[in-house]
Protein backbone atom coordinates (compact mmCIF):
# COMPACT_ATOMS: atom_id res chain seq x y z
CA UNK A 1 0.00 0.00 0.00
CA UNK A 2 2.84 2.33 0.84
CA UNK A 3 4.37 1.74 -2.63
CA UNK A 4 1.23 2.88 -4.37
CA UNK A 5 2.10 5.90 -6.58
CA UNK A 6 1.29 9.23 -5.12
CA UNK A 7 -1.87 10.85 -6.47
CA UNK A 8 -0.71 12.98 -9.38
CA UNK A 9 -0.74 16.66 -8.69
CA UNK A 10 -2.98 18.69 -11.03
CA UNK A 11 -0.76 20.36 -13.60
CA UNK A 12 -1.62 24.06 -13.79
CA UNK A 13 0.44 24.70 -16.91
CA UNK A 14 -1.51 24.89 -20.19
CA UNK A 15 0.02 22.76 -22.89
CA UNK A 16 0.68 25.17 -25.72
CA UNK A 17 2.39 22.81 -28.14
CA UNK A 18 -0.75 21.99 -30.24
CA UNK A 19 -1.46 25.69 -30.68
CA UNK A 20 2.11 26.39 -31.74
CA UNK A 21 1.98 23.40 -34.10
CA UNK A 22 -1.18 24.75 -35.68
CA UNK A 23 0.21 28.27 -35.95
CA UNK A 24 3.33 27.05 -37.73
CA UNK A 25 1.24 24.85 -40.00
CA UNK A 26 -0.91 27.81 -41.05
CA UNK A 27 2.15 30.04 -41.33
CA UNK A 28 3.89 27.59 -43.66
CA UNK A 29 0.67 27.10 -45.63
CA UNK A 30 0.31 30.83 -46.31
CA UNK A 31 4.02 31.21 -47.04
CA UNK A 32 3.81 28.52 -49.69
CA UNK A 33 0.51 29.54 -51.27
CA UNK A 34 1.46 33.21 -51.49
CA UNK A 35 4.55 32.37 -53.55
CA UNK A 36 2.77 29.88 -55.81
CA UNK A 37 0.78 32.58 -57.58
CA UNK A 38 3.05 34.06 -60.27
CA UNK A 39 3.28 37.82 -60.28
CA UNK A 40 2.41 39.75 -63.36
CA UNK A 41 5.23 41.51 -65.19
CA UNK A 42 5.38 44.23 -67.84
CA UNK A 43 5.84 43.85 -71.56
CA UNK A 44 6.13 47.41 -72.79
CA UNK A 45 5.85 48.93 -76.26
CA UNK A 46 5.83 52.52 -77.42
CA UNK A 47 3.79 53.70 -80.35
CA UNK A 48 5.52 56.47 -82.26
CA UNK A 49 3.61 59.73 -82.19
CA UNK A 50 3.70 62.79 -84.37
CA UNK A 51 4.52 64.88 -81.27
CA UNK A 52 7.64 62.84 -80.47
CA UNK A 53 8.74 62.94 -84.09
CA UNK A 54 8.37 66.71 -84.25
CA UNK A 55 10.39 67.27 -81.08
CA UNK A 56 13.31 64.98 -81.83
CA UNK A 57 15.97 65.04 -84.51
CA UNK A 58 15.22 63.48 -87.82
CA UNK A 59 16.14 59.80 -87.70
CA UNK A 60 15.74 57.43 -90.59
CA UNK A 61 13.25 54.80 -89.69
CA UNK A 62 13.59 51.36 -91.16
CA UNK A 63 10.18 49.75 -91.03
CA UNK A 64 9.26 46.13 -91.30
CA UNK A 65 5.96 44.34 -91.07
CA UNK A 66 5.10 41.27 -89.05
CA UNK A 67 1.79 39.60 -89.76
CA UNK A 68 -0.04 37.27 -87.42
CA UNK A 69 -2.75 35.44 -89.31
CA UNK A 70 -5.92 33.83 -87.96
CA UNK A 71 -4.21 30.43 -87.58
CA UNK A 72 -1.49 32.00 -85.45
CA UNK A 73 1.21 31.78 -88.14
CA UNK A 74 3.86 34.48 -87.97
CA UNK A 75 4.67 36.08 -91.31
CA UNK A 76 7.46 38.63 -91.79
CA UNK A 77 7.86 40.42 -95.12
CA UNK A 78 5.61 37.88 -96.86
CA UNK A 79 7.69 34.98 -95.58
CA UNK A 80 5.88 32.43 -93.40
CA UNK A 81 8.03 31.79 -90.33
CA UNK A 82 6.72 30.15 -87.17
CA UNK A 83 3.57 28.11 -87.65
CA UNK A 84 3.16 26.33 -84.31
CA UNK A 85 0.65 28.51 -82.48
CA UNK A 86 0.71 26.29 -79.39
CA UNK A 87 4.42 26.92 -78.83
CA UNK A 88 5.58 30.01 -77.01
CA UNK A 89 8.85 30.08 -78.93
CA UNK A 90 9.29 31.86 -82.26
CA UNK A 91 12.88 30.91 -83.26
CA UNK A 92 12.58 31.76 -86.97
CA UNK A 93 11.13 35.19 -86.22
CA UNK A 94 13.91 35.85 -83.70
CA UNK A 95 16.50 34.90 -86.32
CA UNK A 96 15.00 37.27 -88.91
CA UNK A 97 14.76 40.04 -86.30
CA UNK A 98 18.48 39.66 -85.49
CA UNK A 99 19.32 40.15 -89.15
CA UNK A 100 16.94 43.09 -89.35
CA UNK A 101 18.36 44.82 -86.23
CA UNK A 102 21.96 44.29 -87.43
CA UNK A 103 21.09 45.78 -90.81
CA UNK A 104 19.44 48.78 -89.15
CA UNK A 105 22.55 49.32 -86.99
CA UNK A 106 24.81 49.32 -90.03
CA UNK A 107 22.71 51.85 -91.89
CA UNK A 108 22.21 53.98 -88.77
CA UNK A 109 18.45 53.85 -89.00
CA UNK A 110 16.05 53.17 -86.20
CA UNK A 111 14.21 49.86 -86.31
CA UNK A 112 10.45 49.99 -86.14
CA UNK A 113 8.01 47.16 -86.44
CA UNK A 114 4.45 47.22 -87.65
CA UNK A 115 2.38 44.36 -86.33
CA UNK A 116 -0.56 43.45 -88.48
CA UNK A 117 -2.54 40.96 -86.48
CA UNK A 118 -5.63 39.26 -87.81
CA UNK A 119 -8.83 40.07 -85.90
CA UNK A 120 -9.34 36.46 -84.87
CA UNK A 121 -5.73 35.74 -83.90
CA UNK A 122 -5.45 34.89 -80.21
CA UNK A 123 -3.99 37.38 -77.73
CA UNK A 124 -1.23 35.00 -76.69
CA UNK A 125 0.16 34.78 -80.23
CA UNK A 126 0.25 38.56 -80.45
CA UNK A 127 2.10 38.64 -77.12
CA UNK A 128 4.54 36.01 -78.48
CA UNK A 129 5.53 38.42 -81.24
CA UNK A 130 5.88 41.31 -78.76
CA UNK A 131 7.92 38.99 -76.54
CA UNK A 132 10.30 38.30 -79.43
CA UNK A 133 10.66 42.06 -79.99
CA UNK A 134 11.45 42.54 -76.28
CA UNK A 135 14.16 39.84 -76.40
CA UNK A 136 17.42 41.36 -75.07
CA UNK A 137 19.22 40.51 -78.32
CA UNK A 138 16.59 42.33 -80.42
CA UNK A 139 15.13 44.97 -78.09
CA UNK A 140 12.75 46.86 -80.34
CA UNK A 141 10.27 48.95 -78.38
CA UNK A 142 8.92 51.06 -81.24
CA UNK A 143 5.91 49.15 -82.39
CA UNK A 144 2.82 50.08 -84.33
CA UNK A 145 -0.34 48.06 -84.57
CA UNK A 146 -2.41 48.27 -87.72
CA UNK A 147 -5.38 46.54 -89.21
CA UNK A 148 -7.99 48.02 -86.91
CA UNK A 149 -11.59 48.09 -88.02
CA UNK A 150 -14.69 48.99 -86.03
CA UNK A 151 -17.49 46.52 -86.46
CA UNK B 1 15.11 10.40 2.10
CA UNK B 2 14.84 8.86 -1.29
CA UNK B 3 11.16 9.78 -1.60
CA UNK B 4 11.84 13.40 -0.63
CA UNK B 5 14.56 13.69 -3.28
CA UNK B 6 12.30 12.34 -5.98
CA UNK B 7 9.62 14.86 -5.18
CA UNK B 8 12.08 17.76 -5.01
CA UNK B 9 13.36 17.31 -8.58
CA UNK B 10 10.13 18.08 -10.53
CA UNK B 11 9.44 21.07 -8.31
CA UNK B 12 12.82 22.50 -9.22
CA UNK B 13 12.20 22.03 -12.98
CA UNK B 14 8.81 23.67 -12.84
CA UNK B 15 10.42 26.75 -11.36
CA UNK B 16 12.21 27.75 -14.62
CA UNK B 17 9.73 27.40 -17.48
CA UNK B 18 10.72 28.80 -20.89
CA UNK B 19 8.73 31.89 -21.75
CA UNK B 20 7.13 31.09 -25.07
CA UNK B 21 4.91 34.16 -25.39
CA UNK B 22 7.35 36.17 -27.62
CA UNK B 23 7.63 33.25 -30.00
CA UNK B 24 3.87 32.87 -30.19
CA UNK B 25 3.50 36.63 -30.67
CA UNK B 26 5.89 36.54 -33.60
CA UNK B 27 4.22 33.52 -35.13
CA UNK B 28 0.81 35.14 -35.02
CA UNK B 29 2.22 38.39 -36.35
CA UNK B 30 3.73 36.63 -39.36
CA UNK B 31 0.60 34.55 -39.84
CA UNK B 32 -1.64 37.61 -39.88
CA UNK B 33 0.79 39.44 -42.17
CA UNK B 34 0.78 36.70 -44.80
CA UNK B 35 -2.99 36.31 -44.57
CA UNK B 36 -3.47 40.02 -45.20
CA UNK B 37 -0.69 40.37 -47.81
CA UNK B 38 -1.88 37.45 -49.91
CA UNK B 39 -5.36 38.95 -49.97
CA UNK B 40 -4.14 42.45 -50.92
CA UNK B 41 -2.31 41.20 -53.99
CA UNK B 42 -5.32 39.37 -55.35
CA UNK B 43 -7.76 42.29 -55.14
CA UNK B 44 -5.56 44.54 -57.27
CA UNK B 45 -5.91 42.40 -60.38
CA UNK B 46 -9.00 41.09 -62.06
CA UNK B 47 -9.00 37.35 -61.43
CA UNK B 48 -11.09 36.68 -64.54
CA UNK B 49 -8.20 37.65 -66.82
CA UNK B 50 -5.92 34.76 -67.70
CA UNK B 51 -2.72 36.62 -68.50
CA UNK B 52 -0.55 35.48 -71.42
CA UNK B 53 3.03 34.26 -71.04
CA UNK B 54 6.04 36.32 -72.08
CA UNK B 55 9.50 35.31 -70.89
CA UNK B 56 11.03 38.71 -71.61
CA UNK B 57 8.53 40.66 -69.53
CA UNK B 58 10.13 42.83 -66.85
CA UNK B 59 8.98 43.07 -63.26
CA UNK B 60 7.38 46.47 -62.75
CA UNK B 61 9.62 49.12 -61.22
CA UNK B 62 7.34 52.10 -61.57
CA UNK B 63 3.61 51.68 -61.26
CA UNK B 64 2.60 55.34 -61.16
CA UNK B 65 0.40 56.86 -63.82
CA UNK B 66 -0.98 53.59 -65.05
CA UNK B 67 -4.39 53.12 -66.54
CA UNK B 68 -5.46 49.55 -66.00
CA UNK B 69 -7.81 48.07 -68.57
CA UNK B 70 -8.86 44.44 -68.31
CA UNK B 71 -9.92 42.49 -71.39
CA UNK B 72 -11.74 39.25 -70.68
CA UNK B 73 -11.77 36.11 -72.78
CA UNK B 74 -15.25 36.89 -74.17
CA UNK B 75 -14.06 40.31 -75.40
CA UNK B 76 -15.51 42.35 -72.53
CA UNK B 77 -13.48 45.46 -71.68
CA UNK B 78 -13.43 46.71 -68.10
CA UNK B 79 -11.71 49.55 -66.30
CA UNK B 80 -9.84 49.31 -63.00
CA UNK B 81 -13.00 49.54 -60.89
CA UNK B 82 -15.03 47.22 -63.13
CA UNK B 83 -16.38 50.06 -65.28
CA UNK B 84 -17.90 48.51 -68.37
CA UNK B 85 -16.33 49.99 -71.54
CA UNK B 86 -18.28 48.50 -74.45
CA UNK B 87 -17.31 50.92 -77.23
CA UNK B 88 -14.14 52.60 -78.50
CA UNK B 89 -15.62 55.96 -77.44
CA UNK B 90 -16.15 54.73 -73.88
CA UNK B 91 -12.53 53.52 -73.71
CA UNK B 92 -11.28 56.81 -75.16
CA UNK B 93 -13.26 58.86 -72.63
CA UNK B 94 -12.12 56.64 -69.76
CA UNK B 95 -8.44 56.91 -70.77
CA UNK B 96 -8.75 60.62 -71.45
CA UNK B 97 -10.29 61.40 -68.04
CA UNK B 98 -7.51 59.55 -66.17
CA UNK B 99 -4.82 61.03 -68.42
CA UNK B 100 -6.01 64.55 -67.61
CA UNK B 101 -5.90 63.81 -63.88
CA UNK B 102 -2.38 62.36 -64.27
CA UNK B 103 -1.22 65.35 -66.33
CA UNK B 104 -2.30 67.66 -63.50
CA UNK B 105 -0.13 65.64 -61.13
CA UNK B 106 2.78 65.73 -63.59
CA UNK B 107 2.78 61.97 -64.16
CA UNK B 108 3.35 60.22 -67.46
CA UNK B 109 0.35 58.14 -68.37
CA UNK B 110 0.81 54.59 -69.57
CA UNK B 111 -1.79 52.05 -70.50
CA UNK B 112 -1.56 48.78 -68.60
CA UNK B 113 -3.49 46.41 -70.82
CA UNK B 114 -4.34 43.16 -69.10
CA UNK B 115 -5.65 41.12 -72.00
CA UNK B 116 -6.67 37.49 -71.68
CA UNK B 117 -4.48 35.14 -73.69
CA UNK B 118 -7.48 33.66 -75.48
CA UNK B 119 -9.13 36.92 -76.49
CA UNK B 120 -9.30 37.89 -80.17
CA UNK B 121 -6.62 40.40 -81.18
CA UNK B 122 -9.44 42.57 -82.54
CA UNK B 123 -10.27 43.69 -78.99
CA UNK B 124 -6.61 44.39 -78.15
CA UNK B 125 -6.30 46.53 -81.28
CA UNK B 126 -9.52 48.35 -80.38
CA UNK B 127 -8.24 49.28 -76.91
CA UNK B 128 -4.76 50.30 -78.14
CA UNK B 129 -6.29 52.41 -80.91
CA UNK B 130 -8.69 54.14 -78.51
CA UNK B 131 -5.87 54.85 -76.04
CA UNK B 132 -3.76 56.23 -78.88
CA UNK B 133 -6.58 58.58 -79.83
CA UNK B 134 -6.70 59.78 -76.21
CA UNK B 135 -2.97 60.53 -76.44
CA UNK B 136 -1.51 57.57 -74.57
CA UNK B 137 1.19 55.96 -76.68
CA UNK B 138 2.96 53.80 -74.12
CA UNK B 139 1.32 50.44 -73.72
CA UNK B 140 2.28 47.82 -71.16
CA UNK B 141 0.93 44.34 -71.68
CA UNK B 142 0.46 42.51 -68.41
CA UNK B 143 1.98 39.07 -68.79
CA UNK B 144 3.46 36.27 -66.75
CA UNK B 145 7.10 35.29 -67.03
CA UNK B 146 6.33 31.66 -66.31
CA UNK B 147 3.56 29.58 -67.79
CA UNK B 148 0.69 29.10 -65.36
CA UNK B 149 -0.78 25.62 -64.98
CA UNK B 150 -4.12 25.26 -66.72
CA UNK B 151 -6.91 24.37 -64.29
Amino acid sequence: MARKPLPSEPDPALDMSPMIDQSFLLLIYFLVTSTLEPTEADLAMTMPTSQAAAGSEHVDIDMTTIDVNSAGHVVMNDEVLDTDASSREVPLLLDRLHTYVEAAKLTGSEPMVIIKADDSAKGQRFIDVLNALADPSVNISKVTITGFSEK
Amino acid sequence: MASIKKRATPEYEEGVPMDMSPMIDMTFLLLVFFMVASHLITVQIDRRVNAPTAKNAQVAKDTTGRIVINVLEDGGVFGYDQEDLPTSEAIEDYVDSIKKANDDKGMTTRLNLRADKKVDTRVIKKVVQAAGKAGVNEVIFGSLTVEKDEK
